[in-house]
C-alpha cells in the first residue's frame, strides 16, 4: 500500500481567520512562545475581526519550556539556574511579550491573563515568576491593573520535548 | 478530603496509600489514573509490551486507569501500532482497561486494523471522552470511521506529521467510500489540530457527522481553518492561535 506524503501546500492565510460571525467567542488563547516578537500583526488582525459581545479575555499560555533551567530540589522546592545574560534575555522576552499584548489591547480592550500550564511540581514557582513586576516605559498603567495570573494543574509529566528544555533532570517517572 | 489536595503529588499519594487501608482505597485511584506505555525500540526483533501492563493486570489495577497514552517511535516504517502487536494474551490484559476516558495513540496504522477495529478497541468505546491520535495512518474514511466508533467522544486531537501521510485515493481499498461511521459522536469539547495539509478529511468529517460543534479549538498550520471556524460559528467559545504559524506571520 502506498502512502501520500502530507506535503506542504498553500496553508491558511490571514483571511481564513475571520471571527466576525462567532457571536459566542469569549476567549482567545495564545501560547507565550508564539508571541516572542514585538510585531503581533497576525493576532491584532484576528482581534480586529472579533465582533462577539461576550468576548472578554486573552490568555497567554506559558508551558514548561518557557521556563528553562528549572532544578527540582528536595522538599518540593524549585530553583531556576540562569546566567546573568540569560536572565537579561528572559526579561527582554517578557517585556516584548507584554508589549505585544499591549499592542493587541489597543485594537480591542480585553482582560489580559497570564496562565501557567505547567507540571504541578513547578506550578507555584512559575506563578510566582509570572507575578514579578516588569519595568515598561509609559502608558501601561491601565493595562497592568487588569493583568491577572492563573494556573492549570497538570499532574502528568510534560511531553519529552518540554522536559528536555525545562528540567535539569527528570526526578520522577510515571508509575 | 486531604487526598484530593494531593492528586498531582505522587510521592505523597504513595505515602498515603501505605498509611492505612481507608487511605489506600482513597489514594489508589489517583495513583493509577494515568498509564503511559512506551513501545520502546522499533528495531527490536520481537516486540514485547512493557511489563508494567502485566503487573497492573495481575494486581487488578487496570480498571483504575482513566488516561491511557501509547507512545510509539517510527523509523523507516518500523514501530507503528499494528494488530501484530496485540496477541491474545495482550488483548486479554487490554480488555481490562474498561474505564479509560482519555485515550492517546501515536502512529496507529488504522488501515491494518480494518475491518476488525472493535476486536482491538471495543472495550474503550463506551467510556472514552477524549481521543488523541498522532500521525494516524489510513484513508480519510478509515480515520473518520475510527473516530466514529467512540460514541461519547467530546474532545479530539489530531497531530499530523509532514513525513507521514494518508493513503492515496488510488490505493484506497475497495469499498472505502462506503465506510460510514457507526455513531455520530457529540464532539462538543475541544479540537486540537496540527499540521493538517488536507481539507478532504475535514470536509468528510463535517459531512459524515452532520457538522461539528466544538466549543474550543487549537489550530496550528491547518489547511481548512476557515472551514473549521465556519462549522463552529454557533458554538466556538475559545480559540487558541499560534502567532508563529508559518502562515500567520
Amino acid at each position: 500500500m502506498r502512502f501520500v506524503a502530507n506535503k506542504p501546500t498553500v496553508g491558511p492565510s490571514f483571511r481564513d481567520f475571520d471571527l466576525s460571525r462567532h457571536k459566542s467567542l469569549r476567549t482567545l488563547e495564545v501560547p507565550a512562545s508564539s508571541i516572542a516578537y514585538k510585531e503581533p500583526g497576525f493576532l491584532t488582525h484576528v482581534l480586529s475581526t472579533i465582533t462577539s459581545p461576550v468576548f472578554s479575555e486573552v490568555i497567554i499560555i506559558y508551558r514548561d519550556y518557557d521556563f528553562g533551567g528549572l532544578h527540582l530540589l528536595p522538599h518540593k522546592s524549585v530553583f531556576r539556574e540562569m546566567l546573568p545574560a540569560e536572565r537579561e534575555e528572559d526579561d527582554s522576552f517578557r517585556r516584548s511579550r507584554l508589549e505585544a499584548l499591549h499592542e493587541m489591547y489597543k485594537v480591542r480592550a480585553f482582560r489580559p491573563v497570564l496562565c501557567a500550564d505547567v507540571w504541578d511540581r513547578v506550578r507555584e514557582y512559575t506563578v510566582w515568576e509570572l507575578k514579578q513586576p516588569v519595568t515598561l516605559e509609559g502608558g501601561f498603567d491601565d493595562f497592568f491593573s487588569k493583568l491577572s495570573v492563573i494556573s492549570i494543574p497538570r499532574g502528568s509529566l510534560p511531553p519529552l520535548v518540554e522536559q528536555d528544555y525545562a528540567y535539569s533532570v527528570t526526578p520522577w517517572l510515571p508509575l | 478530603m486531604i487526598i484530593t489536595h494531593l492528586i498531582y503529588d505522587k510521592p505523597s499519594l504513595c505515602a498515603c496509600s501505605l498509611t492505612c487501608y481507608s487511605w489506600y482505597i482513597a489514594a489508589v485511584p489517583h495513583l493509577h489514573h494515568t498509564l503511559i506505555i512506551d513501545t520502546d525500540d522499533p528495531w527490536k526483533r520481537r516486540f514485547r509490551w512493557p511489563n508494567i501492563i502485566l503487573y497492573k493486570h495481575m494486581l487488578g489495577l487496570l480498571p483504575l486507569v482513566k488516561k491511557l497514552h501509547i507512545i510509539a517511535r517510527v523509523f523507516y516504517g518500523r514501530g507503528e501500532i499494528t494488530p501484530k502487536m496485540f496477541r491474545c494474551c495482550t488483548l486479554l490484559k487490554f480488555s481490562a482497561l474498561t474505564n479509560v476516558q482519555e485515550l492517546g495513540i501515536e502512529f496507529l496504522n488504522i488501515s491494518k486494523f480494518m475491518p476488525r477495529l472493535r476486536r482491538y478497541f471495543g472495550h474503550f468505546l463506551p467510556t472514552v471522552r477524549s481521543l488523541a491520535l498522532r500521525s494516524p495512518r489510513g484513508t480519510h474514511r478509515q480515520i473518520i470511521y475510527f473516530i466514529g466508533l467512540f460514541q461519547h467522544l467530546q474532545d479530539l486531537k489530531l497531530i499530523f506529521n509532514s513525513s507521514f501521510g494518508f493513503i492515496s485515493k488510488e490505493e484506497a481499498p475497495v469499498g472505502d467510500l462506503t465506510l460510514i461511521p457507526p455513531f455520530v459522536p457529540p464532539l462538543r469539547g475541544r479540537l486540537t489540530m496540527t499540521l493538517s495539509r488536507t481539507v478532504e478529511l475535514l470536509e468528510d468529517m463535517i459531512g459524515l457527522f452532520g457538522g461539528i460543534r466544538f466549543r474550543s479549538m487549537d489550530l496550528f498550520n491547518v489547511n481548512g481553518t476557515r472551514l473549521l471556524l465556519n462549522a463552529c460559528v454557533e458554538t466556538l467559545e475559545t480559540l487558541r492561535l499560534h502567532q508563529n504559524d508559518p502562515r500567520g506571520e
